[in-house]
């Protein structure tokens, strides 16, 4: 097949059917026992043609060393593994040779391959190089120490002209994080490789056959042939180690200028983490037993890897947990998302790293913390978010390059490329949301990741590997530092802390909602016992007193007269009392209508009352202000406002120099920057200072004017009307002597 | 026949006995019957019917224990032979909503007691002027 454009990710690498000179591979069928396939270059290895050995039994072709083990491997759980390599005296030419023999089992058929065995390696030698290697690197403590280090020991153990550790990316990008080289080798490390270099199907077979030796690119390699007794469907090679090599990648490295090259696949929670890369100019062949050591030193590798990590996650999981803890404590102390957030030492600024700010928008607040675009575009990056229908798009939202997939954050990409956002709510509006600024970043890659078409004589396209590996620095712009999964775990534990106290709250409000409720209840039941049952006994001693004084008045002397009087007044005095706080908790329920009522006729009925009342104030001088303003207003509401001030102006109202008792009711037109004041004026002594405030409370009077009838419920009743229409009333010496003036604003809502 | 009588309605002594004393002090004042409850008032109606000797005048406390003074109210208006006879509530809440809810089930007048024993006195004096000395002059048809 010809790997071109359209396929050249799927060009079927384990389907080449060759093999490496290095070795020659020959394929026995499992339910005959016969050679079905043999590479063409047998009679270099072995010493016997591949013609004379194809359809023949397996014993013909391999001493009884090499098929004893044959039932060991079939039988075993691990196969082969174990007992390769099997090491046999083959007849080459005149000579006796020692091979390695390698036994793989690949569905119905045993591939077997035979390469040369370094008979100089020793086992003691094997043994120290191993053991030295497998020392030292677990010895190493720092991450970063632990790849140079081992760098270091592999190139030292194999004599390669470079070693190398390369670390795959999300994307399969690969980078150079240590290397140790020879002399004079321009230094690899710190250089990006596109995922392109190893495409999936290569990655796949690292995950099957961890090791992967290519012995010298320049060897041509050996057609494996097969027997007319089988179909023409090629063979699957992956198990075994002398698998040809694709044509792209004998290129790839050609242009590098590599002759042999080793890699070795680390494996870390089932994903292919990166390679030891190794790298020679010149051919050599690396024993079986040697490559087995590498796959050993690969595996404590990755597990020094793993444990790492798991500790590195663990202490960094132990202080994530720590910071939401506190967080959780702080929201569930100040009952608040907004100050539990943002007043501990652990903060939505300080909970992840590198943001440039951070957003809260819970019910009708929208805080921002630092920096965080306009809430608008927040919202309709989280409209297109839900849009977007992703299942998990409803609890958290995490992006690192946020201004490229959605437009509201287009113009965001410098202070908020990178956005993670926890939903409070189904319907997404409520929130919190971080923002990472747009790094650029700096890449150096071993030449310019692209693709490269190669045009053949015959005018078909194929693609090529890169022929130049010179530096290319390429700088990415937009994209933040990415969340880390661990990141987004603690924003979800966030999430629920946050959705938890809320919870908690809720259920609060609404016990003390339901418990509101009842004392306004108890406080209705409470009034109708005001008006109905304290008021009974009082009729009963008012009653019987004017009973006595009329019936019996004659009888009794001076003294029990000024009694029955004094009698009489307390409970007058008693019955004031009891209607103003009815007065007094009609203000505060029922709901207010609202409408537009003239003062002026409000005020001249009032006063007409009032002189009836208090018929001694005749010489009163009185002033109502014709064109008083008309005030929204309900109307029951305002008269009885009206009512307490006018009362309370003829009561308290004393003659001024001139000995004349004046009272005024009127308004001051409204200014830029306050309403219309209206006003009840009256002359008599300025009320101190002190007392300007705590006049409005319940039951409060001028402690120097005892003697003046009154509750003291009034003016708390005004106050509260006031209240409910939004409105502010306060106390002035201006005018005649004291004024009580008040706004009202009833249309704003509370 | 109407017979000049009062039939009041009330549970708390205090106040019939200060009805009754205020009453008393008009001149040639009608005669009270005074029920202590609901069932009370309307037994006593009962009898008058047979009678044929109905008061000129009901007036009906509204807070009663058992039957209060509204359900009392409705039983006697939806009843022949008493729905024309006046009925006057009492109670001492001067709530609008009280007062409207009296009329709508058929009061023909509302009388918020006074905490004052003289304005009683000027009040039953006035009652006592318009329902029985007035209506006196007009017949009343059943």
């Amino acid at each position: 097949m010809t790997v071109d454009l359209e396929n050249c990710d799927k060009e079927p690498l384990r389907f080449i059917q060759m093999v490496q000179a290095y070795a020659c591979l020959v394929v026995v069928e499992l339910e005959t026992m016969k050679v079905r396939y043999a590479s063409e270059n047998t009679v270099e290895v072995i010493g016997k043609r591949w013609k004379d050995i194809l359809d023949r039994p397996v014993q013909e072709v391999f001493s009884f060393e090499v098929t004893a083990q044959i039932p060991v491997g079939l039988n075993r759980e691990d196969g082969f593994e174990t007992l390769n390599p099997i090491q046999a005296f083959f007849s080459v030419g005149s000579d006796r040779v020692l091979k390695n023999v390698i036994i793989n089992r690949s569905e119905n058929n045993l591939l077997i391959e035979v390469e040369g065995a370094s008979q100089f390696l020793h086992a003691s030698r094997y043994q120290q190089m191993l053991s030295r290697a497998i020392n030292k690197i677990q010895r190493l403590r720092e991450y970063d120490n632990l790849f140079a280090e081992t760098a270091a020991v592999l190139r030292q153990v194999t004599g390669y002209d470079r070693v190398m550790i390369y670390r795959f990316d999300k994307q399969f990008n690969g980078e150079v994080i240590a290397e140790a080289h020879g002399e004079g080798l321009e230094p690899y490390e710190g250089l990006r490789y596109p995922h392109t270099d190893i495409p999936p199907q290569a990655r796949e077979l690292y995950l099957k056959n961890r090791i992967r030796l290519i012995s010298n690119v320049s060897a041509p390699p050996a057609r494996l042939r097969a027997s007319g007794e089988v179909g023409e469907d090629p063979l699957d090679l992956s198990p075994a180690g002398c698998r040809g090599v694709s044509p792209v990648h004998l290129e790839y490295l050609g242009y590098m200028g590599v002759n042999n090259s080793l890699s070795v696949a680390i494996v870390m929670e089932g994903k292919l983490w990166g390679l030891f890369a190794m790298h020679h100019y010149s051919p050599r062949f690396v024993d079986a037993s040697i490559r087995n050591m590498l796959l050993f030193v690969g595996q404590i590798f990755s597990g020094h890897l793993s444990l790492q990590s798991a500790n590195r996650y663990r202490q960094e999981n132990l202080t994530r947990n720590l910071a939401r803890l506190a967080v959780g404590e702080m929201i569930t102390k100040t009952r608040d998302i907004f100050e539990g957030l943002t007043h501990g030492s652990h903060n939505i600024l300080n909970l992840f790293e590198g943001v440039s700010g951070a957003a809260i928008k819970f019910e009708d607040r929208f805080e921002e913390y630092r920096y965080a675009p306009p809430q608008k575009d927040i919202k309709e990056l989280i409209g297109q978010i839900a849009d977007r229908k992703d299942p998990e798009s409803g609890l958290v939202f995490h992006h690192d390059n946020v201004g490229n997939d959605f437009d509201p954050f287009m113009d965001h990409c410098d202070d908020a490329a990178g956005v993670l956002i926890i939903f409070l709510n189904p319907e997404l509006t409520d929130y919190v949301a971080w923002f990472r600024p747009g790094l650029s970043q700096t890449i150096t890659w071993g030449g310019k990741p692209e693709k490269q078409v190669v045009v053949a004589e015959d005018g078909t396209r194929r693609l090529g590997p890169r022929t130049s590996f010179a530096r290319y620095v390429e700088t990415v712009e937009g994209c933040s530092a990415p969340w880390t999964k661990e990141e987004i775990d603690l924003a979800m534990s966030l999430r629920t802390t946050i959705i938890n106290s809320m919870m908690q709250r809720y259920s609060e409000v609404k016990q003390a909602n339901e418990q509101l409720k009842k004392a306004l209840e108890d406080l209705e039941t409470f009034s109708y016992t005001v008006s109905h049952d304290l008021r009974a006994p009082l009729r009963a001693i008012n009653g019987y007193t004017e009973i006595l004084a009329e019936d019996y008045g004659s009888k009794l002397d001076e003294d029990a007269q000024v009694i029955i009087q004094r009698i009489h007044r307390g409970v007058e005095q008693m019955n004031s009392f009891i209607t103003d706080i009815l007065e007094l908790s009609r203000v505060g329920s029922g709901g207010l209508k609202i409408e537009e009522v003239e003062v002026s006729p409000l005020a001249g009925e009032i006063i007409s009352e009032m002189r009836a009342v208090y018929p001694d104030t005749e010489g009163l001088d009185l002033k109502i202000q014709p064109d008083i303003p008309t005030i929204r207003a309900d109307r029951r509401l305002l008269r009885q406002l009206y009512l307490n001030l006018i009362s309370n102006a003829f009561k308290y109202a004393e003659p001024n120099a001139e000995g004349i008792i004046k009272l005024e009711v009127g308004a001051r037109p409204a200014t830029d920057t306050k309403p219309v004041v209206y006003y009840v004026s009256n002359t008599g002594p300025a009320i101190p200072e002190e007392y300007t405030q705590t006049i409005f409370e319940m039951f409060s009077r001028l402690s120097t004017r005892t003697d003046t009838e009154g509750t003291g419920v009034g003016l708390a009743i005004v106050d509260r009307i006031v209240q409910r229409h939004n409105g502010s009333v306060y106390v002035t010496d201006d005018r005649l002597g004291i004024t009580f003036n008040f706004y009202l604003s009833p249309d704003t809502p509370q | 026949m109407y017979i000049n009588q009062i039939l009041l309605a009330e549970d708390d002594t205090t106040d019939a006995e200060f009805f009754q004393r205020a009453l008393s002090r008009l001149d040639s004042p009608p005669e009270l019957v005074w029920c202590k409850n609901g069932a009370e008032a309307l037994k006593g109606l009962e009898d008058c019917s047979k009678a044929s000797c109905m008061p000129r005048l009901a007036i009906l406390d509204i807070k009663m224990p058992g039957m209060n003074g509204l359900e009392l109210l409705e039983k006697l208006k939806s009843d022949p032979r008493t729905k024309d006879m006046p009925i006057i509530m009492m109670s001492s809440s001067d709530e609008p909503q009280d007062i409207a809810r009296a009329y709508d089930c058929g009061a023909n007048g509302y009388l918020v007691k006074p905490s004052r024993f003289q304005d009683l006195r000027e009040l039953v004096g006035s009652i006592n002027y318009f329902w029985i000395k007035t209506n006196r002059l007009r017949p009343i048809s059943s």
